[in-house]
């Protein structure tokens, strides 16, 4: 084998790895948190359409918000 | 059939497994990567005026998600990384198989790319973008993204101490390991 076809060999099989460690992620299911979050963010904007409003319009991430730091 | 009524917001839930795939391999970190994935998931929704119909929703998200990870979440990952020399030395108790590839190794030498060099390779390498789709969510030239693939993949192959007649072989187990190496470290 050449050099050039086991150095593209070894690449596409790096690839693979990568490819496949990505798609087991992809297909788990997605955490409720993520469609609860979906519901209430569509929630939110339908309660401020119709009335005022007096609630902070996003909900802050749950880490702590240190960039400012 | 589009019309007029129909909302972008309905297809972001689609995206959110290849969203957490992206974070996680941006982070290594599964619960760093699932607070990523929320910011990411509210700016989004903030700013679907943004998004232009019948483009890469997908690529619109990374967009989003890459921004949030390079101006909020690198330093976080930063703190956690410091208990990775004790997950690497419990990963290195695992059976050697011939003399080939360990997770270890291969877990360790993505770690030790640059958060460019990673984010390019996964783009390419694993999502399945093309060079111009992941140069445009990486807001870079097309040429950039190839010059970072290419150096990734070398350095991996050096970190690896790899020869290139050898064979990359690593079980099921093992590749879960690469996007996210650290979950119980969180």
């Amino acid at each position: 084998m050449t050099h050039n076809a086991k150095r593209s060999r070894l690449q596409s099989e790096i690839d693979d790895n990568l490819r496949k460690a990505f798609d087991e992620v992809v297909k788990q299911d997605v955490p409720d948190r993520f469609l609860n979050l979906l519901d209430q963010l569509r929630a939110q904007e339908t309660a401020q359409s119709g009335e005022t409003q007096t609630r902070s319009p996003v909900p802050q991430p749950a880490h702590g918000d240190d960039d400012h730091a | 059939m589009r019309d007029k009524n129909v909302d972008p917001r309905d297809e972001i839930v689609e995206h959110i497994g290849a969203m957490r795939a992206f974070a996680m391999s941006l982070t290594r970190n599964s619960a760093l990567a699932d607070d990523m994935v929320q910011d990411a998931l509210v700016k989004a929704w903030s700013k679907i005026h943004t998004f232009e119909a019948g483009t890469n929703m997908r690529a619109w998200l990374f967009t989003i998600l890459r921004n949030t990870y390079y101006s909020h979440h690198r330093k976080a990952r930063r703190e956690v990384q410091d208990s990775e020399g004790e997950l690497s030395g419990a990963l290195a108790q695992k059976p050697d198989h011939d003399g080939r590839l360990q997770m270890r190794d291969f877990n360790t030498a993505f770690g030790q790319l640059t958060d460019e060099q990673r984010e390019a390779l996964i783009l390419v390498g694993a999502s399945g973008f093309s060079y111009e789709e992941a140069a445009e969510a990486c807001g870079v030239a097309v040429g950039t993204i190839k010059s970072r693939v290419n150096r990734a993949r070398a350095r991996l192959a050096q970190l690896m101490h790899l020869e290139e007649d050898e064979k990359l072989e690593l079980t099921d187990v093992v590749t879960s390991g690469i996007v996210s190496d650290n979950q119980s470290a969180a």
